[in-house]
Protein backbone atom coordinates (compact mmCIF):
# COMPACT_ATOMS: atom_id res chain seq x y z
CA UNK A 1 0.00 0.00 0.00
CA UNK A 2 2.81 2.16 1.05
CA UNK A 3 4.54 1.25 -2.12
CA UNK A 4 1.12 2.09 -4.24
CA UNK A 5 0.80 5.82 -2.80
CA UNK A 6 4.41 6.61 -2.82
CA UNK A 7 4.40 5.54 -7.03
CA UNK A 8 1.18 7.68 -7.25
CA UNK A 9 2.68 10.91 -5.97
CA UNK A 10 5.79 10.41 -8.06
CA UNK A 11 3.20 9.73 -11.01
CA UNK A 12 1.29 12.97 -10.02
CA UNK A 13 4.49 15.09 -9.28
CA UNK A 14 6.37 14.58 -12.49
CA UNK A 15 2.63 15.05 -14.33
CA UNK A 16 2.34 18.40 -13.12
CA UNK A 17 5.75 19.42 -13.77
CA UNK A 18 5.39 18.46 -16.79
CA UNK A 19 2.42 20.91 -17.18
CA UNK A 20 4.57 23.30 -15.40
CA UNK A 21 7.49 23.16 -17.54
CA UNK A 22 5.15 24.09 -20.76
CA UNK A 23 4.20 27.24 -18.73
CA UNK A 24 5.52 30.58 -20.21
CA UNK A 25 7.84 32.12 -17.39
CA UNK A 26 6.12 34.57 -15.89
CA UNK A 27 9.48 36.87 -15.69
CA UNK A 28 9.15 36.20 -19.78
CA UNK A 29 5.39 37.03 -20.40
CA UNK A 30 6.34 40.47 -18.04
CA UNK A 31 9.16 41.62 -20.62
CA UNK A 32 7.14 40.33 -23.88
CA UNK A 33 4.45 42.34 -22.92
CA UNK A 34 6.10 45.53 -21.38
CA UNK A 35 8.27 45.25 -25.36
CA UNK A 36 4.94 44.88 -27.36
CA UNK A 37 3.59 47.87 -25.23
CA UNK A 38 6.47 49.78 -26.45
CA UNK A 39 5.70 49.06 -30.20
CA UNK A 40 1.98 49.13 -29.56
CA UNK A 41 2.21 52.72 -27.96
CA UNK A 42 4.79 54.04 -30.63
CA UNK A 43 3.34 52.97 -33.67
CA UNK A 44 -0.49 53.04 -32.26
CA UNK A 45 -1.95 52.69 -35.79
CA UNK A 46 -0.39 49.40 -37.05
CA UNK A 47 -1.90 46.10 -35.45
CA UNK A 48 0.60 43.37 -33.71
CA UNK A 49 0.87 41.45 -37.59
CA UNK A 50 1.42 45.18 -38.96
CA UNK A 51 5.40 44.61 -37.49
CA UNK A 52 5.93 41.64 -39.58
CA UNK A 53 6.71 43.96 -42.71
CA UNK A 54 9.63 45.34 -40.82
CA UNK A 55 10.47 48.96 -42.23
CA UNK A 56 7.30 49.02 -44.76
CA UNK A 57 5.48 49.05 -42.21
CA UNK A 58 6.61 52.25 -40.90
CA UNK A 59 7.31 54.02 -44.20
CA UNK A 60 4.79 54.52 -47.13
CA UNK A 61 7.37 55.24 -50.03
CA UNK A 62 9.09 51.67 -49.15
CA UNK A 63 5.57 49.84 -48.65
CA UNK A 64 5.33 50.93 -52.66
CA UNK A 65 8.57 49.62 -53.04
CA UNK A 66 8.43 46.39 -51.37
CA UNK A 67 4.79 45.33 -52.56
CA UNK A 68 5.89 46.12 -56.50
CA UNK A 69 8.77 43.33 -55.17
CA UNK A 70 6.64 40.81 -53.71
CA UNK A 71 4.34 41.21 -57.09
CA UNK A 72 6.69 38.96 -58.59
CA UNK A 73 9.28 37.78 -56.03
CA UNK A 74 12.84 36.72 -57.73
CA UNK A 75 13.55 34.67 -54.93
CA UNK A 76 10.52 32.24 -55.79
CA UNK A 77 12.70 29.31 -58.01
CA UNK A 78 15.49 29.14 -54.79
CA UNK A 79 12.09 28.70 -52.40
CA UNK A 80 11.29 25.93 -54.66
CA UNK A 81 15.04 24.32 -55.32
CA UNK A 82 14.22 24.28 -51.41
CA UNK A 83 11.43 22.59 -51.20
CA UNK A 84 12.88 19.80 -53.51
CA UNK A 85 15.85 19.44 -51.87
CA UNK A 86 13.76 19.14 -48.10
CA UNK A 87 11.77 16.31 -50.06
CA UNK A 88 15.08 14.51 -51.53
CA UNK A 89 15.62 11.77 -49.24
CA UNK A 90 18.96 10.49 -48.14
CA UNK A 91 21.47 7.82 -49.32
CA UNK A 92 19.64 5.86 -46.30
CA UNK A 93 15.88 6.34 -47.73
CA UNK A 94 15.02 8.75 -44.88
CA UNK A 95 13.96 12.51 -45.67
CA UNK A 96 14.26 15.80 -43.27
CA UNK A 97 10.93 15.46 -42.41
CA UNK A 98 11.86 12.09 -40.09
CA UNK A 99 13.97 14.09 -37.99
CA UNK A 100 11.10 16.67 -36.99
CA UNK A 101 8.01 16.08 -35.05
CA UNK A 102 4.65 17.27 -36.48
CA UNK A 103 4.17 18.46 -40.14
CA UNK A 104 6.15 20.46 -41.96
CA UNK A 105 4.12 23.07 -41.88
CA UNK A 106 4.48 23.84 -38.44
CA UNK A 107 8.08 23.00 -38.22
CA UNK A 108 9.18 26.60 -38.19
CA UNK A 109 7.15 27.58 -35.83
CA UNK A 110 8.38 24.65 -33.38
CA UNK A 111 11.86 26.84 -32.99
CA UNK A 112 13.96 28.18 -31.93
CA UNK A 113 13.67 25.94 -28.60
CA UNK A 114 15.04 25.10 -25.31
CA UNK A 115 17.04 21.60 -25.61
CA UNK A 116 16.35 20.54 -21.78
CA UNK A 117 18.56 17.53 -21.99
CA UNK A 118 21.91 19.19 -23.38
CA UNK A 119 20.68 22.54 -21.33
CA UNK A 120 20.53 24.52 -24.83
CA UNK A 121 18.95 26.28 -27.32
CA UNK A 122 18.03 24.68 -30.50
CA UNK A 123 17.84 26.51 -33.80
CA UNK A 124 15.74 25.34 -36.99
CA UNK A 125 19.01 26.02 -38.98
CA UNK A 126 21.51 23.69 -36.69
CA UNK A 127 18.80 21.18 -36.66
CA UNK A 128 18.68 20.93 -40.55
CA UNK A 129 22.20 20.15 -40.42
CA UNK A 130 22.34 17.58 -37.43
CA UNK A 131 19.54 15.58 -39.30
CA UNK A 132 21.85 15.99 -42.30
CA UNK A 133 24.85 14.44 -40.03
CA UNK A 134 22.66 11.98 -38.35
CA UNK A 135 21.88 10.21 -41.51
CA UNK A 136 25.19 10.74 -42.66
CA UNK A 137 25.33 13.08 -45.05
CA UNK A 138 27.61 16.18 -44.91
CA UNK A 139 27.38 19.47 -43.25
CA UNK A 140 26.93 22.19 -45.07
CA UNK A 141 27.19 25.43 -44.53
CA UNK A 142 25.31 27.99 -42.61
CA UNK A 143 23.56 31.13 -43.25
CA UNK A 144 23.11 30.67 -46.69
CA UNK A 145 22.84 28.69 -49.70
CA UNK A 146 20.98 25.67 -49.72
CA UNK A 147 20.23 25.58 -45.44
CA UNK A 148 18.58 28.97 -46.48
CA UNK A 149 16.76 27.65 -49.27
CA UNK A 150 14.92 24.91 -47.06
CA UNK A 151 14.53 26.82 -44.43
CA UNK A 152 13.12 29.42 -46.39
CA UNK A 153 10.74 27.16 -48.14
CA UNK A 154 9.52 25.88 -44.49
CA UNK A 155 8.89 29.53 -43.19
CA UNK A 156 6.78 30.22 -46.66
CA UNK A 157 4.85 26.87 -46.04
CA UNK A 158 4.60 28.24 -42.29
CA UNK A 159 2.60 31.44 -43.22
CA UNK A 160 -0.27 31.95 -40.99
CA UNK A 161 1.33 29.97 -38.43
CA UNK A 162 1.44 31.93 -34.81
CA UNK A 163 4.98 31.98 -32.70
CA UNK A 164 4.70 30.59 -29.06
CA UNK A 165 8.21 30.33 -28.08
CA UNK A 166 8.28 29.03 -24.74
CA UNK A 167 11.15 29.58 -21.74
CA UNK A 168 9.83 27.07 -19.37
CA UNK A 169 8.73 28.69 -16.15
CA UNK A 170 10.94 27.31 -13.42
CA UNK A 171 13.78 25.95 -15.33
CA UNK A 172 16.70 27.85 -14.04
CA UNK A 173 18.94 27.23 -17.19
CA UNK A 174 16.49 28.09 -19.99
CA UNK A 175 15.91 31.58 -18.13
CA UNK A 176 19.65 32.18 -17.92
CA UNK A 177 19.96 31.62 -21.63
CA UNK A 178 17.15 33.69 -22.19
CA UNK A 179 18.84 36.67 -20.41
CA UNK A 180 22.01 36.05 -22.05
CA UNK A 181 20.34 36.92 -25.22
CA UNK A 182 18.14 39.86 -23.89
CA UNK A 183 21.63 41.32 -22.16
CA UNK A 184 23.16 40.84 -25.85
CA UNK A 185 19.99 42.56 -27.30
CA UNK A 186 20.77 45.41 -25.14
CA UNK A 187 24.57 45.68 -24.69
CA UNK A 188 26.42 48.51 -27.06
CA UNK A 189 28.95 47.10 -28.69
CA UNK A 190 31.53 47.79 -31.55
CA UNK A 191 33.54 50.99 -32.55
CA UNK A 192 30.47 53.10 -32.87
CA UNK A 193 28.75 52.09 -29.32
CA UNK A 194 25.54 50.91 -30.72
CA UNK A 195 23.49 48.02 -29.18
CA UNK A 196 20.80 45.90 -31.11
CA UNK A 197 17.83 48.24 -29.31
CA UNK A 198 19.21 51.51 -29.81
CA UNK A 199 18.50 50.89 -33.65
CA UNK A 200 15.78 48.92 -33.44
CA UNK A 201 13.80 50.40 -30.00
CA UNK A 202 15.05 53.66 -29.78
CA UNK A 203 14.98 54.55 -33.32
CA UNK A 204 12.96 52.59 -34.48
CA UNK A 205 10.51 53.98 -37.57
CA UNK A 206 13.45 56.95 -38.05
CA UNK A 207 16.15 57.63 -41.09
CA UNK A 208 19.53 55.90 -40.97
CA UNK A 209 21.18 57.87 -44.30
CA UNK A 210 18.84 56.31 -47.22
CA UNK A 211 17.05 53.30 -44.89
CA UNK A 212 14.53 53.15 -42.42
CA UNK A 213 15.05 51.35 -39.18
CA UNK A 214 12.79 48.20 -38.58
CA UNK A 215 11.23 47.92 -35.56
CA UNK A 216 12.60 44.78 -33.62
CA UNK A 217 9.25 43.42 -33.16
CA UNK A 218 8.24 40.97 -36.20
CA UNK A 219 12.06 40.83 -37.10
CA UNK A 220 12.00 37.15 -37.16
CA UNK A 221 8.23 36.34 -39.16
CA UNK A 222 9.96 36.40 -41.82
CA UNK A 223 13.56 34.82 -42.11
CA UNK A 224 15.05 33.78 -43.80
CA UNK A 225 14.96 36.64 -46.46
CA UNK A 226 15.72 37.83 -49.87
CA UNK A 227 17.68 40.81 -49.74
CA UNK A 228 18.88 43.23 -52.52
CA UNK A 229 21.94 43.85 -50.79
CA UNK A 230 23.06 40.08 -50.66
CA UNK A 231 22.10 39.62 -54.35
CA UNK A 232 24.40 42.07 -55.66
CA UNK A 233 27.16 40.55 -53.42
CA UNK A 234 28.81 36.98 -54.14
CA UNK A 235 25.36 34.74 -53.29
CA UNK A 236 22.14 33.90 -54.03
CA UNK A 237 20.45 36.70 -51.88
CA UNK A 238 19.29 34.38 -49.13
CA UNK A 239 20.76 34.60 -45.50
CA UNK A 240 19.06 33.47 -42.47
CA UNK A 241 18.40 35.83 -38.75
CA UNK A 242 22.07 34.78 -37.78
CA UNK A 243 23.92 35.40 -41.06
CA UNK A 244 21.75 39.09 -40.43
CA UNK A 245 22.95 39.41 -36.98
CA UNK A 246 26.72 38.89 -37.82
CA UNK A 247 26.21 41.89 -40.47
CA UNK A 248 24.59 44.07 -37.75
CA UNK A 249 27.23 43.02 -35.62
CA UNK A 250 29.91 44.42 -38.41
CA UNK A 251 27.80 47.55 -38.61
CA UNK A 252 28.57 48.60 -35.51
CA UNK A 253 32.47 47.45 -36.02
CA UNK A 254 32.48 44.25 -33.15
CA UNK A 255 33.31 41.47 -34.41
CA UNK A 256 30.79 39.14 -35.30
CA UNK A 257 30.53 35.78 -33.69
CA UNK A 258 30.66 32.51 -35.52
CA UNK A 259 26.57 30.93 -35.69
CA UNK A 260 25.15 28.44 -34.19
CA UNK A 261 27.22 29.03 -31.39
CA UNK A 262 25.72 30.06 -27.71
CA UNK A 263 25.76 34.07 -28.27
CA UNK A 264 23.48 34.26 -31.36
CA UNK A 265 21.66 31.04 -30.37
CA UNK A 266 20.51 32.94 -27.06
CA UNK A 267 19.77 35.86 -28.86
CA UNK A 268 17.44 34.21 -31.71
CA UNK A 269 16.14 32.84 -28.34
CA UNK A 270 14.74 36.22 -26.86
CA UNK A 271 14.18 38.11 -30.02
CA UNK A 272 11.79 35.29 -31.03
CA UNK A 273 10.25 35.09 -27.49
CA UNK A 274 9.29 39.09 -28.05
CA UNK A 275 7.27 38.41 -31.49
CA UNK A 276 5.38 35.75 -29.67
CA UNK A 277 1.53 35.93 -30.82
CA UNK A 278 2.22 37.22 -33.98
CA UNK A 279 2.12 34.85 -37.62
CA UNK A 280 4.97 34.03 -40.00
CA UNK A 281 4.54 36.20 -42.90
CA UNK A 282 6.26 34.04 -45.06
CA UNK A 283 9.98 34.53 -46.79
CA UNK A 284 9.83 37.66 -47.86
CA UNK A 285 11.71 40.61 -50.03
CA UNK A 286 14.17 42.82 -47.88
CA UNK A 287 16.78 45.93 -49.25
CA UNK B 1 94.47 37.89 -72.31
CA UNK B 2 90.99 38.67 -73.88
CA UNK B 3 89.82 35.39 -71.92
CA UNK B 4 91.35 36.60 -68.98
CA UNK B 5 89.45 40.26 -69.49
CA UNK B 6 86.05 38.44 -70.08
CA UNK B 7 86.03 36.60 -67.39
CA UNK B 8 86.77 39.02 -65.07
CA UNK B 9 84.31 41.86 -66.35
CA UNK B 10 81.70 38.84 -66.04
CA UNK B 11 82.63 38.13 -62.34
CA UNK B 12 82.45 41.24 -61.79
CA UNK B 13 79.02 42.09 -63.66
CA UNK B 14 77.33 38.96 -61.42
CA UNK B 15 78.94 39.66 -57.95
CA UNK B 16 77.39 43.22 -58.57
CA UNK B 17 73.59 41.89 -59.52
CA UNK B 18 73.71 39.79 -56.71
CA UNK B 19 74.29 42.80 -54.44
CA UNK B 20 71.75 44.54 -56.16
CA UNK B 21 69.40 41.65 -55.69
CA UNK B 22 69.98 40.74 -51.94
CA UNK B 23 69.62 44.64 -51.55
CA UNK B 24 65.94 44.65 -53.50
CA UNK B 25 64.80 41.80 -51.17
CA UNK B 26 66.30 43.17 -47.73
CA UNK B 27 64.11 46.23 -48.96
CA UNK B 28 60.47 44.33 -49.91
CA UNK B 29 61.29 42.25 -46.62
CA UNK B 30 59.90 45.23 -44.70
CA UNK B 31 56.94 44.93 -46.41
CA UNK B 32 56.54 40.82 -46.26
CA UNK B 33 53.93 39.85 -43.67
CA UNK B 34 56.38 38.38 -41.32
CA UNK B 35 59.13 40.67 -41.79
CA UNK B 36 61.35 37.82 -42.00
CA UNK B 37 60.89 36.71 -45.70
CA UNK B 38 64.53 38.07 -46.04
CA UNK B 39 65.76 37.98 -42.44
CA UNK B 40 64.99 41.67 -41.75
CA UNK B 41 63.18 41.40 -38.26
CA UNK B 42 60.19 43.38 -36.97
CA UNK B 43 62.21 46.30 -34.46
CA UNK B 44 61.86 45.03 -30.51
CA UNK B 45 59.58 48.47 -30.18
CA UNK B 46 57.25 47.24 -32.78
CA UNK B 47 57.16 43.26 -31.33
CA UNK B 48 56.60 44.24 -27.83
CA UNK B 49 53.35 46.97 -29.10
CA UNK B 50 52.45 43.96 -31.09
CA UNK B 51 52.54 41.39 -28.55
CA UNK B 52 50.72 43.94 -25.99
CA UNK B 53 47.89 44.66 -28.81
CA UNK B 54 47.57 41.51 -29.24
CA UNK B 55 47.14 40.31 -25.19
CA UNK B 56 44.74 42.87 -24.91
CA UNK B 57 42.84 41.71 -27.90
CA UNK B 58 42.80 38.44 -26.58
CA UNK B 59 40.77 40.06 -23.26
CA UNK B 60 38.38 42.06 -25.22
CA UNK B 61 38.01 38.37 -27.15
CA UNK B 62 37.44 36.60 -23.63
CA UNK B 63 34.57 38.80 -22.44
CA UNK B 64 32.68 38.86 -25.83
CA UNK B 65 33.33 42.39 -26.88
CA UNK B 66 36.34 41.79 -29.32
CA UNK B 67 36.15 45.21 -32.28
CA UNK B 68 35.99 44.44 -35.80
CA UNK B 69 38.96 46.27 -36.90
CA UNK B 70 41.37 45.54 -34.02
CA UNK B 71 43.12 42.30 -35.34
CA UNK B 72 43.28 43.73 -39.04
CA UNK B 73 45.33 47.06 -37.14
CA UNK B 74 47.52 44.42 -36.00
CA UNK B 75 47.86 42.43 -38.95
CA UNK B 76 48.85 45.85 -40.62
CA UNK B 77 51.24 46.92 -38.02
CA UNK B 78 53.33 43.62 -38.86
CA UNK B 79 53.66 44.23 -42.43
CA UNK B 80 54.21 47.76 -41.78
CA UNK B 81 57.23 47.62 -39.70
CA UNK B 82 59.33 50.50 -38.26
CA UNK B 83 57.29 53.63 -36.71
CA UNK B 84 53.94 52.65 -38.35
CA UNK B 85 54.22 49.21 -37.11
CA UNK B 86 53.96 50.87 -33.17
CA UNK B 87 51.67 53.41 -34.20
CA UNK B 88 49.58 50.79 -35.52
CA UNK B 89 50.00 47.98 -32.81
CA UNK B 90 49.41 51.22 -29.99
CA UNK B 91 45.76 51.61 -32.01
CA UNK B 92 44.90 48.46 -32.33
CA UNK B 93 45.84 48.12 -27.94
CA UNK B 94 43.92 51.33 -27.37
CA UNK B 95 40.88 49.90 -29.40
CA UNK B 96 40.97 46.58 -27.40
CA UNK B 97 41.09 48.57 -23.77
CA UNK B 98 38.00 50.20 -25.30
CA UNK B 99 36.40 47.16 -25.71
CA UNK B 100 37.10 45.69 -22.38
CA UNK B 101 35.94 48.82 -20.74
CA UNK B 102 32.47 48.57 -22.88
CA UNK B 103 32.16 44.96 -21.15
CA UNK B 104 32.52 46.22 -18.03
CA UNK B 105 30.29 49.25 -18.80
CA UNK B 106 27.39 46.83 -20.37
CA UNK B 107 27.71 44.33 -17.61
CA UNK B 108 24.26 44.86 -16.71
CA UNK B 109 22.68 46.12 -20.21
CA UNK B 110 18.71 46.08 -19.99
CA UNK B 111 16.03 47.97 -21.79
CA UNK B 112 15.25 51.52 -20.55
CA UNK B 113 12.30 53.15 -20.34
CA UNK B 114 10.06 50.09 -20.28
Amino acid sequence: MKKIITTMAVVALLSSTTVFSAQQSSVVQADIDAFQGHFKKKFSHLSLNDFSKGPYAVSEDKMGQFEAVMEMPPFEDHIEKGEKLWKTAFKNGKTYSSCFSGGDETIRTQFPRWNTAESKVDTLEQSIVDCRVKNGEKKISTGKGKLAWMSAYLTTIAEGQTINVIVPEGDVKALAAYKDGKKFFYAKRGQLNLSCANCHIDFAGQRIRGDTLSPALGHITHFPVWRGKWAKKKGDGFGTIQRRYGGCNKQVRAKPFKRHKKEYDNLEYFHTVMSNGMEISGTEYRQ
Amino acid sequence: MRKLLLITLTAFALSVQVDLVAADHAHNGKNSPSGKASGVELSVECKSAISAASAENRRAKKVGFEWRDTKKFIKQAKKAGGKKCVKLANKAKAQALNAQQQAKDQANAGPVGF
